[in-house]
């Protein structure tokens, strides 16, 4: 088992980085792209960039928009994200590990704070799949996708918070490999799946904004493509 | 026959068959012919659908059917074109097989997207800012070309752009003419002052477009519109070629709205016009506010729409508006086509508060205001008035009701027909009315 840690710590956990990285950077890539392109093509070439950009912080912080309507499962959906985002970049352990492999370091969070936030996003998450479990109209735009990174979550948050516990039930190997092994798995995902939000979602309102912005020429385009020439009668 | 069962609205030839090849057949061309694929790419991979949108819509409040959620009606096409135009899509199709594109799929988006209003609000409470509005235009737009459009607004469209009278109500010039005589006449036995619609003047600054509707049933918004424009003395005019503004392209189709704007664009250049001035119109002034620049090579022309123009003309003190004449309370209704973005809140708001001392607010309003249940071309389908009074319509009568005030202000043909209708059905203790109309009552003509 200590060898299979190793692996998994090890040569594992670089290529699932690797792919996490390198799959984020071309989706990053590909959407600047679209974008550019959406933009060039269009016959109105007046972006309200700015409008776009203070509508995707007002939606980042729960401060205006998200606490309008729907306080209680915008507050849960926010923690979740905080928790989501901030324990795994900042936890004590998680610093020393890159110290330790990469020679490189940052600030960490204090350990009682870590614990809280582990605790709040499992309970976050929770929440977030009642929601998906219990209620029918939610249940019916769900599909196999949200429950399982949702429970893939909870699998990462419980196992690492429980490793070094006294009343640990498994052993500290055990819970170990279950951590990191479902922690690549996830990483592994996240370009490929609708995790990709996490880097997209910057973008998405910049890319609504110009997809309004048509191409002046596209009707009479479309017209030759289907009919044959560019003026059709309806 | 068959076409009151398949279809919830009428359409002029129900196709019944081949549907899936040619919706797809379709929607390629589209894809290759416009800049669609981008937002379709970004949309497919990232939509989480947490159903935040859910309770922000009128329809799913009204139905509590999980497929009226807004983010369940843009899953629709954008599983499709997952599924039928990404290299993922195929791959995950080849190990799990299905979820082509079906029958029923058709029939769904056929309904779901005429259900919609497509007023935009569950765009703006969408944490992730996925444009469903976008989505569900799109849906239209490769239905329409497949000759799925309700046929209300594809007849009213076409007569628009290759009928005689080239307007949707199908007015002829001679009976604008007519009409326009009758305005004068009016004004003068109501408000005793001489004026005259100025029909085709040459270098106007602003070339006035109304939606034509107007001419047959919103005498008093015309009529309000001429005499704030005549006492300011501001330059205008109408154009004979083309006196409508309504743009049905911006609910179903690109093709239709570039057709339709290039014509407003003509008539305007023909008159060498400065700019072009919307009448009291949601989607008339959004088409040509938003997209005139779009289809107009680059040629800057500036679209205004006339409460921007009247309420600069108060402020300059150059109207004589009584303001002992309302004394009824007074709530503003937002089309959803100005005030959305933002862009027509305030000047409303401002004009009502010069002259008429009892204004109520709706809630919500604004930039969040509620839906009349008739947008997205859904107030000109006859057919499906049950549904725009009993489901769509339903929040905005509750958020009438709740104002108790005795005038609603709606300065939109789509909204002014809905809401009139609304109270009638819900037998509500108000009368609705354009911004104008009330302008026309009390401004002082001497």
């Amino acid at each position: 088992m200590d060898k299979f840690l190793e692996f998994s710590t090890g040569p594992l956990f670089r290529f699932c980085f690797s792919l996490f990285i390198l799959g984020l950077i071309r989706l990053i890539i590909i959407t600047f792209i679209d974008i550019r392109r959406t933009a060039s093509a269009a016959g109105d070439k007046s972006f309200k960039y700015g409008q776009a950009l203070a509508s995707t912080f007002d939606w980042m912080l729960p401060v205006r928009q998200i606490l309008k309507t729907r306080v209680f499962f915008s507050l849960t959906s926010f923690i979740f994200h905080a928790g989501l985002i901030i324990v795994p970049i900042f936890l004590l352990e998680h610093v020393l590990l890159w110290k330790k492999g990469a020679g490189v370091s940052w600030p960490f969070l204090n350990s009682t704070v870590s614990d809280i936030l582990t605790v709040l996003t499992v309970i976050a998450a929770c929440i977030l799949l009642c929601y998906r479990i219990f209620s029918s109209t939610r249940r019916f735009i769900s599909d196999r996708q949200d429950y399982f990174f949702l429970i893939l979550i909870m699998i990462i948050f419980v196992s690492g918070f429980i490793v070094p516990r006294s009343y640990n039930p498994l052993s500290y190997q055990a819970s170990m490999l279950v951590h990191v092994l479902s922690g690549n798995l996830l990483l592994a995902l996240i370009p490929f799946t609708r995790l990709s939000h996490s880097v997209l979602y910057p973008f998405i309102r910049i890319a609504s904004e110009t997809a309004w912005h048509f191409q002046g020429d596209a009707g009479k385009k479309l017209n030759k493509t289907l009919y044959g020439e560019e003026n059709r009668k309806i | 026959m068959g076409n009151e069962k398949k279809y919830p609205y009428y359409i002029e030839n129900a196709v019944e068959h081949g549907r899936v090849r040619e919706f797809l057949n379709i929607f390629a061309a589209l894809l290759e012919n416009s800049s669609y694929r981008s937002i379709l790419n970004l949309y497919s991979r990232i939509n989480m659908k947490c159903s935040r949108c859910a309770s922000e819509c009128m329809i799913y409040e009204a139905t509590g059917r999980p497929e009226d959620i807004p983010c369940y009606r843009s899953s629709i096409l954008l599983r499709i074109y997952k599924r039928h135009f990404t290299p993922g899509g195929w791959l995950k199709a080849k190990f799990t097989g299905g979820s082509e594109l079906t029958e029923s799929d058709i029939d769904e988006m056929l309904e779901s997207y005429y259900n919609c209003t497509a007023c935009g609000r569950c765009t703006r409470y969408c944490p992730m800012g996925i444009d469903h509005r976008l989505i569900v235009r799109l849906g239209r737009y490769i239905m329409s070309e497949m000759g799925i459009v309700p046929k209300a607004l594809l007849v009213s469209t076409r007569e628009q752009l290759q009928g005689e009278t080239g307007n949707t109500s199908a007015v002829p010039l001679r009976a604008l003419k007519t009409t326009l005589e009758f305005l004068e006449e009016e004004i003068e036995e109501i408000k005793g002052a001489k004026i005259k619609f100025p029909l085709d003047v040459q270098d106007a600054e602003y070339v006035f477009f109304a939606p034509v509707s107007d001419y047959l049933m919103e005498a008093d918004t015309l009529m309000g519109i001429a005499c704030v424009l005549e006492q300011a003395g501001v330059s205008w005019t109408l154009a004979s070629g083309n006196y409508d503004a309504i743009n049905y392209g911006l609910f179903y189709s690109d093709t239709a709205m570039g057709d339709i704007l290039r014509k407003m664009i003509d008539e305007t250049r023909r008159l060498n016009g400065r700019k072009i001035l919307i009448g009291e119109c949601g989607h008339a002034s959004r088409a040509a506010h938003d997209f005139l620049p779009t289809y107009n090579d680059g040629e800057e022309l500036p679209v205004v729409n006339i409460m921007e123009l009247t309420l600069s003309l108060i402020e300059d003190g150059r109207l004589n508006i009584d303001g002992d004449v309302i004394t009824e309370s007074v709530t503003y209704h937002d089309p959803c086509n100005i005030s959305r973005s933002g862009w027509i809140v305030e000047q409303p708001r401002k004009i009502i508060n010069s002259f008429i001392d009892n204004f109520i607010e709706m809630t919500p309003n604004g930039m969040d205001n509620y839906c009349c249940g008739g947008g997205g071309g859904t107030v000109s389908i006859n057919e499906v008035k049950k549904y725009r009074m009993e489901v769509a319509g339903k929040k905005k009568a509750e958020q009438l009701r709740d104002t108790g005030a005795d005038i609603v202000v709606t300065p939109c043909a789509n909204c002014k027909k809905q809401v009139g209708e609304l109270i009638s059905h819900y037998k509500l203790p108000m009368r609705h009315a354009g911004l104008h109309d009330l302008i026309f009552e009390a401004i002082k003509m001497e």
